[in-house]
């Protein structure tokens, strides 16, 4: 549907789809409840006020009428608990994931943590920072009603260090917001894993398969936390989105931060108002450089568009031999198979990282950010004939790929390069930054962060448990490091 | 890509490289660490070079001094060694007898034996939930194998008893077969089959009686092939065969057996238009350039040749019934020889001599596998015929599905397989050579080993049928019990693949195994595993490559004596040196000086294609 | 030894022949013909007419200008 419609998504979450309470011919204005979920999901609401034009099994059409009103429905949770206002305004995780914000809040952290994603990790991508500048004082709200919810004494907010002046902009408000501390991140692919976010902040590594609850954590988006506020104080529900457009586009390359952008809104008008494509494009993606995916003008974007990204047309690959490295951080192996078709290669080898395991069809990584080697993987490609391999990789691992695959002779393209040389950025290659950070924010993070050793690897859970026939010699050793034992 | 704590400490004397970036200040860990088993390939590709890296045991638990890339090695100067590696490096210079009875890498089996009274020292520099149990005076028992995981040692089997068992110096006499010896000294011709003296008399005529027997057989013509014309052309010999008897009704691997001296039944063919049965590397040309004197599976320098030329039906030579029926055929003729050979007077007997199959329970027991060849045709073998060699009676192993069969060392030696196999033939195990198959013998006649019997299993054509039997072998040799194994293989090819997983399954059961195979620089095997780290070569090739001299590359003695020492070094705790990774016939030698340094007699070594006359343009080119 | 050992070409072909120990390969364009025993072929399937086979292989060189007679000489009895 063109300009004049809206198409609203009946599945914007992880769960079922929702359950359509609309007819065809009902007026609707903003913020009308359009469907509830049955099972596991969220509500869904108008983003115009109109007419429903047409229903289908995967979306309510809206026909816009000429004049919009100012003002919203106002959500009427059940009762005054807060998490009623949070499950009645369809909050979900606005990150990308979708996951239903009320089902995450419903924990008990008496001695855990809220930790805030600011980590806004896919390149490219700025309405995460533009809104703490602008709203610092609301979405700290918001950290605080989560905090209430969850019953977590204490949260933090992981950003990446480079983000000076949003740093400076929380520092500014935190004194008035007890409990609340920033952990300061490095600024490296993919920090704003939910784990890797537990990780970075606790020093716990989690298995794949586990939820941050497994840390006495919840990690939530801070876009998320600012509907949260905006539920609570303004019985505001969720039909606008924060998102960014960037790419090859008239008016630049330079990223644009649209704010509240009604749901159902189509990426061609949004790129229209963007100032419209430069020329010809390669593609359009939704959602970030790593895990967004190729759409056409007419897809509308959802609760979980964080993006939108119009490339420079491929480079042709003349039919190159090209393997792909599947991992967690980048595309699934459709998108990459899209890629290489795209770069008019054939695809004649797949690898999958070491540490990419497949949880329920989606890969996770055992460590995100951390790489276990990949000169196996070249090796195995070079077997296999490939020319050129193709990469999604993270900003460690790409850095290995690089210690063997050009000495190989393969050649290697990242996922992200015809997004990097769109707006004129280096393309991932050779890690040059550590992947540590000066804790600089030290007095905020000492009150909030835990007692835990910092750091990854060292810390990891590894039980050696060994037991006798006849003695009971045993010793267990949860975690821990510098450990001698010997029999003299 | 990085490895885990168990894989390291396996791979501790490997030289240690960074599989990633890592930062200053890092303590290395073995996640840090990149596989030592793809060194080789990252060398030869030029990505790695490996000069003045430290060992994997001396990196892990270090500090990194400067922040490097991927597949840097980790030399001296970027690396700050704990002190538990310089502690590990001591405490084995110090104590190399300590590894001496270690068995399998079972857990520890009743009390061991440690120094009672000693300290035990646990440091813990930093941790979290650590729970220390001991009971008070046998804690010091169980110590040296904490550190080892859980999962490792649950894999293991427990070991025998050992302490218990070796108490008693057992020696049970399980059966005994004697050889009764009938010399010949001249083949002839006549109305009659029989044997005069040292005469043996083949009745004219019998051939038309051999090629009737089988409707695919068209003809067959007999030579008697004596010394002084050797330098005879022959077509492709498919097998070389003892000319044996039971006497009376004595089963096959027990009882008496009478055999004839210097003389043995060739079997060779074409079909109609001349191919040879198994047109492959076939060693047809004259005898005395293709035929590797004295191996096991071949004719004695001297020995008389009752030789077969068979010629089939057009086209068979590649098909089952083809080599089964220029054996069968054969077998006409042997079989009225060996029942002449049945009814000769006990006075022609020229010596006799007695094989002991003894159990030496107490010591470690010893299982040789062989695997023989199951693809089909001529990769068959027909198996515990009724008379030695014979085709009466026996089963072909593909029939059989190529599962594992148990035979004793004594039905073994007494011509249990009548093999088939033509492909390869400096390679291919004839029938004779089983008859003195070194392997058995040597393990025969070991005290210091419980040689428990031999498993033969085939080696079918399918991946999938390849580890169907290979996990029955595995199965088997842990229903036996067994603390040790050979695995002998023929040849080069796919029979390379249940060759590894024979070994994979054996290996995982905690018992240790030697594999036997003929490698060097052409039958480089085709797939391994981690198991596989003792292996005897039985190349002799000059060139390290299949020639069509028979016999060639087959187990001797000599590699029978290195394959008995490397799996005792084995079950004794040894480590055995990880093999270079080209072929380096050196190795081999240094293995028997090693092995004639202990035993203070050299390893008698056999010759090889060298030692044949050759022809005088052969000569020009290669000498 | 031969000079360009080193120089690996991929080589793919089809089954033409199927027998009980050997099986018959002809080499895609026109490559020419390989008949191998069955050992030297690995399958994870029963070998049938039509399958595809790949293999790799270095050229094939004169190892020198000289004639062997000893194998002119079994060339000679070959179809006697």
């Amino acid at each position: 549907m063109g300009k004049g419609y809206k198409t609203i998504l009946l599945k914007q979450h992880i769960g079922a789809p929702a359950t359509a309470l609309v007819s065809v011919g009902d007026e609707v204005r903003p913020g009308s409840l359009l469907a509830k979920p049955e099972k596991l999901g969220a509500r869904i609401f108008s983003s115009t006020a109109g007419r429903v034009k047409e229903l289908t099994d995967s979306a309510v059409v809206i026909e816009e009428s000429g004049e919009q009103p100012e003002d919203f429905v106002k959500i009427e949770p059940e009762d005054e608990e807060l998490l009623s206002f949070v499950r009645a305004a369809g909050v979900v995780g606005m990150g990308g994931a979708g996951f239903p914000t009320d089902v995450k809040l419903k924990l008990d952290l008496k001695n855990g943590y809220v930790l805030v994603n600011a980590a806004e990790c896919e390149p490219l991508l700025a309405h995460n920072m533009k809104q703490i500048m602008e709203q610092c004082e609301k979405t700290l709200r918001g950290v605080e009603y989560c905090m209430k919810i969850t019953h977590a004494p204490q949260a933090v907010i992981a950003i990446k260090a480079k983000h000076k002046r949003e740093i400076e902009e929380l520092k500014k408000y935190l004194p008035e917001h007890p409990g609340i501390g920033i952990h300061l991140l490095p600024d490296l692919y993919p920090m704003g894993e939910e784990r890797a976010v537990v990780r970075e902040v606790l020093g716990k590594l989690l298995p794949p398969t586990a939820l941050p609850s497994a840390a006495d954590a919840v990690v939530i988006n801070v876009e998320t936390v600012l509907r949260v506020a905006e539920a609570i104080e303004d019985r505001r529900p969720v039909f606008t989105k924060n998102l960014t457009v960037a790419g090859k586009l008239k008016r630049g390359t330079e990223s644009q931060v649209f704010q509240d952008v009604p749901i159902g809104t189509t990426v061609g008008e949004l790129i229209e108002r963007a100032g419209g494509i430069d020329g010809e494009y390669g593609e359009i993606i939704l959602g970030g450089p790593f895990t967004g995916h190729a759409v056409g003008m007419d897809e509308p974007i959802t609760k979980t568009t964080g993006g939108i990204i119009v490339t420079e047309p491929f480079p042709d690959l003349k039919k190159a031999k090209l393997g792909l490295l599947l991992c967690a951080c980048g595309g699934n192996r459709e998108r990459m198979e899209d890629l290489a078709k795209k770069y008019n290669a054939v695809v004649t080898e797949v690898q999958a990282c070491k540490q990419a395991v497949d949880v329920k069809g989606t890969l996770k990584c055992e460590n995100p950010g951390n790489c276990p080697g990949q000169a196996q993987k070249c090796l195995n490609f070079k077997k296999a004939g490939c020319t050129d391999i193709l990469i999604g990789n993270c900003s460690d691992c790409t850095n290995t790929v690089m210690g063997s695959a050009p000495k190989l002779g393969l050649v290697v393209h990242h996922q992200t390069d015809h997004v990097f040389e769109t707006v004129g950025m280096e393309p991932m290659r050779y890690l040059t930054k550590s992947k540590k950070v000066e804790e600089e924010a030290e007095e905020a993070v000492k009150e909030a962060a835990p007692s835990e050793p910092q750091g990854g690897e060292e810390s990891q859970e590894q039980d050696y448990v060994f037991r006798t026939e006849d003695g009971c010699f045993s010793i267990h050793i949860g975690s821990g490091r510098d450990i001698h034992i010997e029999v003299v | 890509m990085s490895i885990s704590a168990e894989y390291a400490e396996s791979h501790k004397d490997s030289p240690a490289v960074l599989c990633c970036r890592a930062e200053e200040g890092v303590i290395l860990s073995s996640h840090n660490l990149e596989d030592p088993e793809i060194f080789d390939e990252l060398v030869d590709s030029g990505l790695l070079n490996l000069k003045g890296a430290l060992k994997i045991g001396e990196v892990l638990g270090g500090k990194l001094l400067k922040t490097c890339d991927s597949l840097t090695p980790l030399t001296a100067d970027l690396v700050e060694r704990s002190a538990e590696s310089f502690a590990e490096e001591k405490k084995e210079a110090e104590a190399p007898a300590a590894a001496e009875p270690a068995a399998a890498p079972a857990p520890v089996q009743g009390s061991a034996p440690l120094a009672a009274g000693g300290t035990l020292k646990i440091h813990i520099g930093e941790g979290k939930g650590i729970d220390i149990q001991i009971p008070m005076g046998i804690a010091a028992a169980a110590a040296p194998a904490a550190g080892r995981s859980a999962a490792a040692a649950g894999q293991a089997l427990p070991a025998l008893p050992q302490a218990e068992a070796s108490e008693k110096e057992e020696d049970i006499l399980v059966r005994s077969l004697t050889r009764k010896h009938f010399k010949i000294t001249e083949v002839r011709r006549g109305p009659e089959t029989k044997l005069e003296g040292t005469v043996l008399t083949i009745r004219e005529g019998i051939e038309k009686e051999a090629v009737d027997s089988q409707d695919i057989v068209l003809d067959l013509k007999i030579d008697i092939i004596t010394p002084d014309q050797y330098h005879t052309f022959s077509n492709t010999i498919m097998d070389v065969q003892p000319i044996a008897v039971k006497e009376g009704e004595d089963e096959l691997g027990s009882g008496v057996t009478r055999v004839f001296d210097d003389v043995v039944m060739v079997v060779s063919g074409t079909d109609e238009n001349g191919v040879q049965i198994g047109e492959f590397g076939s060693s047809e040309g004259f005898l005395d350039e293709n035929i590797m004197w004295g191996r096991p599976g071949a004719p004695d320098k001297g020995d008389i040749f009752i030789k077969t030329n068979v010629t089939i039906k057009a086209k068979m030579n590649m098909e089952r019934p083809g080599p089964l029926a220029a054996h069968s055929a054969t077998d006409v003729i042997t079989q009225e020889i060996r029942e002449a050979l049945k009814k000769a007077d006990e006075s022609l007997v020229v010596g006799t001599e007695t094989f002991e199959q003894h159990r030496h329970p107490g010591k470690k027991k010893v299982v040789v596998v062989k695997e023989i060849m199951g693809q089909g045709a001529m990769h068959d073998n027909l198996l515990l015929p009724v008379e030695p060699v014979g085709v009466l009676g026996a089963r072909p192993n593909v029939d059989l599905g190529n599962v594992p069969v148990v035979v004793s060392p004594l039905e073994l030696l007494d011509g249990c397989i009548h093999a088939l196999t033509c492909i390869g033939p400096a390679s291919k195990e004839m029938s004779r050579h089983y008859w003195r198959e070194p392997l058995v013998l040597e393990a025969l006649y070991d005290k210091e080993i419980d040689f428990a019997g031999v498993v033969l299993v085939g080696s079918p054509q399918i991946n999938a049928e390849k580890f169907y039997v290979s996990r029955r072998v595995g199965m088997t040799l842990e229903v036996i019990g067994a603390d040790g194994a050979f695995v002998t293989t023929e040849g080069f090819g796919n029979n390379h693949i249940d060759f590894a997983s024979h070994i994979e399954q054996i290996g995982k059961r905690g018992i240790h195994v030697v594999g036997m195979s003929f490698c060097a620089n052409q039958g480089a095997l085709v797939v391994g595993n981690k198991y596989m780290t003792a292996m005897v070569d039985n190349n002799k090739s000059e060139g390290g490559i299949e020639n069509e001299i028979l016999a060639n590359n087959t187990l001797c003695p000599e590699d029978a004596v290195r394959a008995m020492y490397m799996l005792k070094a084995e079950m004794s705790g040894e480590e055995i040196k990880k093999a270079e990774k080209k072929w380096n016939p050196s190795v081999k030698s240094q293995n028997e000086e090693l092995i004639s340094n202990v035993t203070g007699k050299p390893v008698e070594l056999v010759e090889n294609e060298t030692s044949l006359p050759m022809s005088e343009k052969f000569k020009e080119k290669y000498m | 030894m031969p000079k360009y050992m080193d120089k690996i070409i991929d080589m793919e072909g089809i089954i033409v022949e199927v027998h009980d120990g050997s099986v018959g390969i002809d080499l895609k364009g026109r490559l020419g013909y390989l008949e191998i025993p069955m050992r030297m072929l690995i399958t994870d399937y029963e070998p049938k007419v039509g399958q595809e086979v790949g293999f790799r292989m270095s050229f094939i060189e004169q190892l020198g200008p000289e004639v062997n007679e000893k194998y002119v000489c079994n060339l000679r009895h070959r179809g006697h």
